[in-house]
């Protein structure tokens, strides 16, 4: 199952509707070791993609993307981003940065000591973060949910 | 040590979340139909504007100086509130929600000095910073009253948003300066009456003598003053203190997967909450209701969710707030899972006795006085007979109109269609 964000190719597992979980039922196949008690050993559960995509529920947030600057990472205009605003935004991470007070998507990177925010898309400059820089960063993009339809 | 974590302008503080420009600039959130400021900036506040003020009043003072007024947005609020509570019951083994901003957290005694005591904060603090952007001051204390007001007095006059009343003299200095009536849970009419009898402090009353303060108060004064005196003896749910929101939960012995005895429990809990607010003489204008299965069940699925549902008109009618918690339940509810905790949260309080007269439709008007009378006669049978003497048969669906709001913020974290927007370009 790739649903990375770095990958444009990702696997779509199920549609993913208004702040629900959606289960989806597995049926696990017949194991042969653990407890042998006849038809018991069918075990059933929900498949939750709160639990794949949502490590701080409390901290995890969708945003939605406007515009082309991250093509380049697989982020395309109209997708939806899951954001946790617990995780460490390190060097390399995608993240929802402030910039003049607006929520925008950027790539952290660092090159000799000196910090910027790229796009991931020629067309677009990179910013150089310096202390007199006003931004913040917002969170940290986990995954994108990209539409094929 | 207990702790109290208050959210600072809270509602201001969820616009700004997603709204970063709003940061720095005055900025109020307006009541149900935009009529009066019910959250105000820090900024704001530097103006001269106040929570309870009407809109009118402040609308010009506003636009000179580059700040904006914002419709309540009920359902982003609730949702953060709901952030806010989750990221902190990591902190402690006992949160207990006060308001929808507010929560005590039981500390324990594990930590042995003041200065720990303030890491602990500090990190509170700063992990609810980071996970739900929310700033927040905290208040820590031996009891719920003086964590309060270390909260009031100290945090939320500080620079680290931190307040520590724990050393004894500390304490008592701290007492010295509060005037007996800024205690919280002591009415100006109490106050007044302590004053006469020469505490005009609350070190004065919190060192009395216990018969002459039981003397002038009831018991739960008495206990104020223990609090007080660094002693816990109050359940933050005792305070009489008017409250901006009402809140009424239980984690239930036995999970429940039926949906007659959910129902049963949110339309008792919105019964009991229906009660505290008319005993505070207010009315709700809107009505939380959150469910959850047990946290601590790995084999169980989980399910949680939470809805909001706004009244068409401020009520103390516990058949109309039923309908409209049963109603939200209704939304929420899935068939299937053990659930193991209701929450029945009344929000958007008004004092009730300033409800506009309905002068256009007399009847509804007085289908209103004879409902006010109907609920005020069955407190007064509950109160003489013991509780649940009385209660409402649970009834349909409220009607749920559209209200005038002309500046309501998106729904960031709860519609879909409503999502913030960061920008690729």
């Amino acid at each position: 199952m790739s649903f990375s964000t770095s990958n444009p190719r990702l696997t779509v597992l199920g549609k993913y509707t208004a702040g629900r979980k959606v289960p989806l039922p597995l049926v696990a196949a017949r194991i042969s070791a653990g407890f042998p008690s006849g038809m018991d050993d069918f075990i059933e559960r929900k498949l939750d993609l709160n639990e794949l995509l949502i490590r701080h529920e409390a901290a995890t947030y969708f945003i939605r993307v406007q515009g082309d600057s991250m093509t380049g990472a697989g982020i395309h205009d109209g997708d939806i981003l899951i954001v946790d605003r617990a995780e460490e935004p390190r060097p390399g991470r995608i993240v929802i940065a402030v910039i003049n007070g607006e929520l925008t998507v950027k790539r952290i990177a660092r090159r000799s000591k000196r910090l910027f925010l790229q796009a991931a898309n020629d067309h677009y400059p990179e910013i150089e973060v310096t202390p007199e820089t006003p931004f913040e960063i917002w969170g940290v993009v986990r995954y994108v949910i990209h539409s094929l339809e | 040590m207990k702790a109290l974590v208050d959210a600072d302008s809270f509602y201001v503080s969820c616009e700004r979340v997603f709204r970063p420009l709003l940061n720095g600039r005055p900025v109020v959130v307006l009541s149900n139909n935009d009529g009066c400021l019910i959250s105000c900036s820090r900024e704001a506040k530097a103006l001269g504007l106040r929570v309870g003020q009407p809109y009118f009043e402040a609308a010009g003072l506003l636009t000179l100086h580059g700040g904006e007024a914002l419709s309540a947005n009920f359902s982003l609020y609730t949702d953060m509130s709901a952030r806010l509570m989750r990221t902190l019951e990591r902190f402690a083994p006992r949160v207990q929600v006060y308001s929808i901003d507010e929560a005590f957290l039981d500390g324990g005694s594990r930590l042995p000095t003041g200065g720990e005591w303030a890491d602990w904060a500090s990190a509170i603090r700063t992990t609810v910073r980071r996970d739900t952007g929310l700033p927040v001051s905290i208040g820590v204390a031996p009891s719920h009253v003086l964590a309060k007001l270390a909260c009031e007095k100290q945090a939320k006059h500080s620079a680290e948003g931190i307040g520590i009343l724990i050393d004894p003299t500390v304490i008592f200095r701290a007492l010295e300066e509060t005037p007996v009536e800024a205690v919280w849970g002591i009415a100006e009419r109490l106050g007044q009456r302590l004053k006469r009898a020469g505490l005009w402090t609350a070190a004065q009353f919190a060192r009395a003598p216990d018969p002459l303060i039981r003397r002038l108060t009831s018991l739960t004064e008495l206990r104020l003053a223990w609090e007080l005196r660094g002693v816990p003896t109050l359940d933050p749910g005792d305070i009489r203190a008017p409250r901006k929101t009402i809140f009424c939960s239980r984690t239930f012995a036995v999970p429940t997967r039926r949906w007659e005895e959910l129902r049963e429990a949110v339309a008792t809990y919105t019964a009991r909450a229906a009660e505290r607010l008319r005993a505070q003489r207010s009315e709700a204008g809107a009505v939380r209701v959150a469910i959850r299965t047990g946290l601590f069940h790995p084999d169980e699925p989980f399910h949680g969710d939470a809805a909001f549902v706004r009244l068409p008109a401020p009520s103390a009618h516990t058949p109309t707030l039923t309908a409209a918690s049963i109603h939200a339940l209704q939304t929420i509810y899935r068939p299937g899972f053990a659930y193991a905790r209701a929450e029945v949260l009344l929000a958007e309080l008004s004092d009730a006795r300033t409800h506009p007269t309905n002068l256009f439709d007399p009847e509804d008007e007085a289908k209103r006085v004879r409902s006010i009378r109907l609920m005020n006669a069955m407190d007064r049978i509950n109160a003489e007979y013991g509780r649940d003497t009385v209660w409402t048969a649970i009834c349909g669906r409220g009607v749920l109109r559209r209200l005038r709001q002309a500046n309501r913020s998106p729904r960031y974290t709860t519609c879909w269609e409503e999502l913030p927007i960061a920008r690729a370009s």
